[in-house]
C-alpha cells in the first residue's frame, strides 16, 4: 500500500517543482506566441527529469543518503558548495515568485490588493511546515493539485486539433516569430524543468518515507507518473493558449492573460479554475522550495533533518525555512516585482551552475559503495551523458539570450 | 574498525552518526601527528566552522576565524570512534562531543521560543 | 599538532584534478569571453524589431483586456478578476508605452513613433480607469469595443 501511496510524492514533486509560476507563464507565453511550436521542449525536458528524478530516488532508496549528503562525502565540501550556493540564491528568488504567484492568484479572486496576500500566503506557508508533517503536505498538495488537470480537460472542450499537435511536435515552426525569442522560451521551458531543487528535493523525500531497495520499482513507476503528470499539465496549458489565445493575437505577457483560455473554455468556472491552479501550484512549489533548502543545508553540514521531528528536535532545519519565508515574502511583498521575473532570474541562477548538479551523476550512479548492485547500465549512462551535455548548452546560452531578448 | 582506512575517502566530509544514531554533524578535518618516517596518526577528528573554512580555503579559514574569534573548533578524540567509512560512529551521544553547539543555540534562542515548538 | 597546509589543488577526494592556478586561468578566460559577449550584444536589434516587438505586447494588453471586458459584459467573468486584470493591464501598459517611447526612431517613423506612444497611453487610461472604478455590465462591451478599434492603431511599423 505505501508503494502506492508513494505515488503522491511523485505527483507532489511534480506539481510544485514543475507546474509553478514560472511554467503556467511560459507555457502560456509559449503556446500563444508559438502555439504547438514548443512541445518539444516541454518532452525533451520531462524526459531528461525523468531519467534523473529516477537516478535520485534510487540512490537514496539503495542507503540512507541523500543527494546532498553524497555530493559532500563523496565529492568534499569544496566542490559541494558550488551547487548549495546556487541553491541557496536561487531558491531565494523562486520562493519569493511562488509566494508571489499564489498571492497573485488570490488576489485575481477577491480583488484585494496583492501585497497583503503575501502575508497571509507566508503565514499559512509557515505553518503548515512548521506543524504539518511531510504525509500532509504531501497528499495535500497531490490531492488539491488535480485541478492542474482543468487545462487538460479545457484542451479537449476547445477542440484542440491533434493532429496539427502532433505535427507541431515532430516539426515545430518558429512561424513569424524571431528565433532567439522562441529559443529563450525554449531554454526557459527546459531550464525550469530541470530544477535542482527537484532532486534534492525528491531524495529527501524518499528518506522521509523510509524507502528501501524494495522501492526501486515503484521509484521507476513513480517518476514517470509524476513527472509525466506535470508534463501533461503543463503541456495542456500549451495547447489551451494556442487554440484560445493565439487565434485571437493575445500573447501571453501577464499571468491573467493565460486564464482567459480557461474562460474559453468554461465560462464564468474558468476564473475560479485559474486561481484555485495557480494558487495550488504555486503554494505547492512554495513548500518544496522552502523544505528544500532546509534539506540542503542541514544535509550538506551533517545537522539533524526531517519534516515529521517535532522542531525542536531539528532545531536548525526548521529556522531555515523560517528565514527564508520571511526574506522572500519582505522580497516580494515590499518590492512588488513582478514574479515572472523574479523566475527568471532565478532560472538563469540555476541554469549556470546545472552542470555541476547533474555531472556527479555520471561517477555516483556507477559506484557500487552508493548504489551496491544498483549501478547504472550503460543505456542510462547515455542517458546521462546527454542531460549533462543538455546543461552545458543550457549555461552556456542562458545569459546571451537573456541579454538578447531583453529579459523576454 | 575496518583495517584499512583511508582519510578522504572514510573519514573526512563523512557523516558522525552518535551512539543513538542521530546525526551530529560531517567531519571537517582531522588532526594527525607527524612522526619522523612514518605515516601520520589520526588523534581526533575536527568539527566545526573553523576547520570546515581553512580546508576550504586558506583565505576563508582566515576570514571564518576572524568573524568567530578563533575557538570554533571542536576535537572528538579518536578513541571515541567505533569505525569509520562510509560513516563514522561514535561511542557518544551527541551531547558530550561538544559538537552540537549550533544546533543546541538555535534550539534555545530561537526555535524554543515559537509556540508549538515542542 | 594539525596537519600542514594542504597544496593548494582542486582536491576530489584525494584526487588531483589540476592545479588550482590552471583554473583559475580557465576562470578568468571564461569571465572574459562573456563579458565580450555581452559587450557584443548590449542593445542588439534595431528600431523596427524592437518597436515591432512592444507593439505587439501593448496589443495583446489591449486584446487582453477588451477580452477579459466583453466576457464580463457576458457574465463569464467575475468582477474582482476583471478589475484585478484590467489593474494589472494597465501597469503593463504604462512600462510598454515607457519601452517604446525610449527608442529612438528613425526621423521617417517619428510621427508615427509619436502616435504609437499616444495610443498606448489613451488605452492605458481608459483600462486603468475602468480597473480603478469598476465598470457596468452594459458599458463593459462598448469599453472592449473601443479598446478593439485602438488595437487597429496598433499596426506594425
Amino acid at each position: 500500500m505505501r508503494k502506492y501511496l508513494s505515488v503522491t510524492l511523485g505527483i507532489l514533486t511534480a506539481i510544485g517543482g514543475y507546474v509553478d509560476v514560472g511554467a503556467i507563464a511560459t507555457a502560456g507565453e509559449a503556446g500563444s506566441k508559438y502555439g504547438f511550436g514548443l512541445i518539444w521542449a516541454m518532452l525533451l525536458g520531462t524526459v531528461c527529469i525523468i531519467f534523473l528524478i529516477e537516478m535520485v530516488g534510487r540512490m537514496s532508496a539503495m542507503n540512507d543518503k541523500t543527494y546532498m549528503d553524497i555530493l559532500r562525502e563523496k565529492f568534499g565540501i569544496k566542490f559541494a558548495l558550488l551547487p548549495l550556493a546556487s541553491e541557496l540564491i536561487a531558491n531565494f528568488l523562486l520562493l519569493a515568485a511562488e509566494i508571489g504567484g499564489a498571492a497573485f492568484a488570490l488576489y485575481l479572486l477577491t480583488g484585494i490588493p496583492f501585497q497583503i496576500w503575501t502575508a497571509a500566503v507566508a503565514l499559512s506557508l509557515w505553518l503548515l511546515l512548521w506543524r504539518g508533517s511531510f504525509s500532509l503536505i504531501e497528499d495535500g498538495t497531490s490531492i488539491l493539485g488535480l485541478v492542474t488537470l482543468c487545462f487538460l480537460v479545457a484542451s479537449f472542450t476547445l477542440g484542440t486539433p491533434w493532429n496539427a499537435a502532433a505535427k507541431g511536435v515532430v516539426l515545430p515552426s518558429i512561424g513569424s516569430g524571431s528565433p532567439v525569442d522562441y529559443f529563450y522560451i525554449a531554454a526557459g521551458i527546459l531550464g525550469a524543468i530541470i530544477s535542482p531543487y527537484l532532486l534534492f528535493f525528491y531524495s529527501s523525500g524518499s528518506r522521509e518515507e523510509g524507502w528501501t531497495r524494495k522501492m526501486i520499482r515503484s521509484n521507476r513507476i513513480i517518476a514517470v507518473v509524476g513527472m509525466g503528470f506535470g508534463s501533461v499539465s503543463a503541456i495542456s496549458i500549451i495547447l489551451v493558449s494556442a487554440v484560445a489565445l493565439k487565434p485571437l493575437g493575445i500573447q501571453v505577457g501577464q499571468l491573467q492573460t493565460v486564464a482567459l483560455g480557461l474562460v474559453k473554455a468554461f465560462g464564468i468556472w474558468g476564473v475560479y479554475l485559474f486561481a484555485a491552479t495557480l494558487f495550488i501550484c504555486c503554494f505547492g512549489a512554495a513548500t518544496e522550495i522552502a523544505l528544500a533548502l532546509s534539506f540542503e543545508v542541514t544535509q550538506i553540514m551533517g545537522w539533524k533533518y526531517g519534516e515529521d521531528r517535532k522542531p525542536r528536535d531539528a532545531a536548525v532545519f526548521n529556522l531555515i525555512f523560517l528565514v527564508y519565508i520571511v526574506g522572500s515574502t519582505l522580497l516580494i511583498g515590499l518590492t512588488g516585482m513582478d514574479p515572472l521575473q523574479l523566475t527568471i532570474f532565478s532560472v538563469i541562477f540555476t541554469a549556470l551552475v546545472l552542470p555541476a548538479v547533474v555531472v556527479p551523476f555520471l561517477a555516483v550512479m556507477n559506484d557500487p559503495t552508493y548504489l551496491k548492485d544498483q549501478i547504472n547500465g550503460p543505456f542510462s549512462n547515455v542517458a546521462v551523458l546527454l542531460i549533462v551535455l543538455l546543461t552545458f548548452v543550457l549555461s552556456a546560452v542562458s545569459i546571451p539570450l537573456t541579454i538578447l531578448t531583453g529579459g523576454g | 574498525m575496518k583495517d584499512e582506512l583511508l582519510l578522504m575517502r572514510d573519514i573526512v566530509d563523512c557523516q558522525l552518526i552518535d551512539s543513538d544514531g542521530e546525526r551530529v554533524t560531517k567531519v571537517a578535518g582531522v588532526e594527525a601527528d607527524l612522526r619522523e618516517g612514518g605515516r601520520p596518526v589520526v588523534r581526533a577528528l575536527l568539527v566545526g566552522p573553523e576547520p570546515l573554512a581553512r580546508r576550504t580555503g586558506p583565505r576563508i579559514g582566515r576570514l571564518v576565524e576572524h568573524i568567530t574569534g578563533g575557538n570554533r573548533e571542536v576535537r572528538i578524540p579518536w578513541e571515541q570512534v567505533l569505525n569509520a567509512g562510509p560513516d563514522v560512529d561514535l561511542d557518544v551521544p551527541a551531547s558530550a562531543t561538544g559538537a552540537t553547539r549550533v544546533e543546541d543555540w538555535v534550539r534555545e534562542k530561537i526555535i524554543g521560543k515559537i509556540p508549538g515548538s515542542r | 599538532m594539525a596537519l600542514p597546509e594542504p597544496p593548494r589543488t582542486l582536491l576530489w577526494k584525494g584526487h588531483e584534478l589540476y592545479p588550482a592556478r590552471t583554473r583559475d586561468r580557465r576562470i578568468a578566460a571564461a569571465l572574459l569571453l562573456l563579458s565580450v559577449i555581452l559587450l557584443l550584444t548590449a542593445g542588439c536589434g534595431g528600431y523596427s524589431s524592437q518597436a515591432g516587438k512592444y507593439l505587439t505586447e501593448a496589443r495583446s494588453q489591449v486584446l487582453g483586456s477588451a477580452y477579459a471586458l466583453e466576457h464580463f459584459g457576458d457574465g463569464e467573468v467575475s468582477g474582482p478578476f476583471l478589475r484585478a486584470s484590467l489593474e494589472q493591464y494597465a501597469i503593463a501598459m504604462k512600462s510598454t508605452a515607457r519601452s517604446i517611447s525610449s527608442l529612438e526612431p528613425p526621423p521617417d517613423a517619428r510621427e508615427e513613433h509619436r502616435q504609437e506612444v499616444e495610443t498606448v497611453s489613451r488605452a492605458r487610461s481608459l483600462v486603468q480607469q475602468a480597473g480603478h472604478r469598476g465598470i457596468a455590465l452594459k458599458r463593459a462591451k462598448e469599453l472592449a469595443q473601443k479598446l478593439r478599434s485602438i488595437t487597429q492603431e496598433l499596426k506594425e511599423p
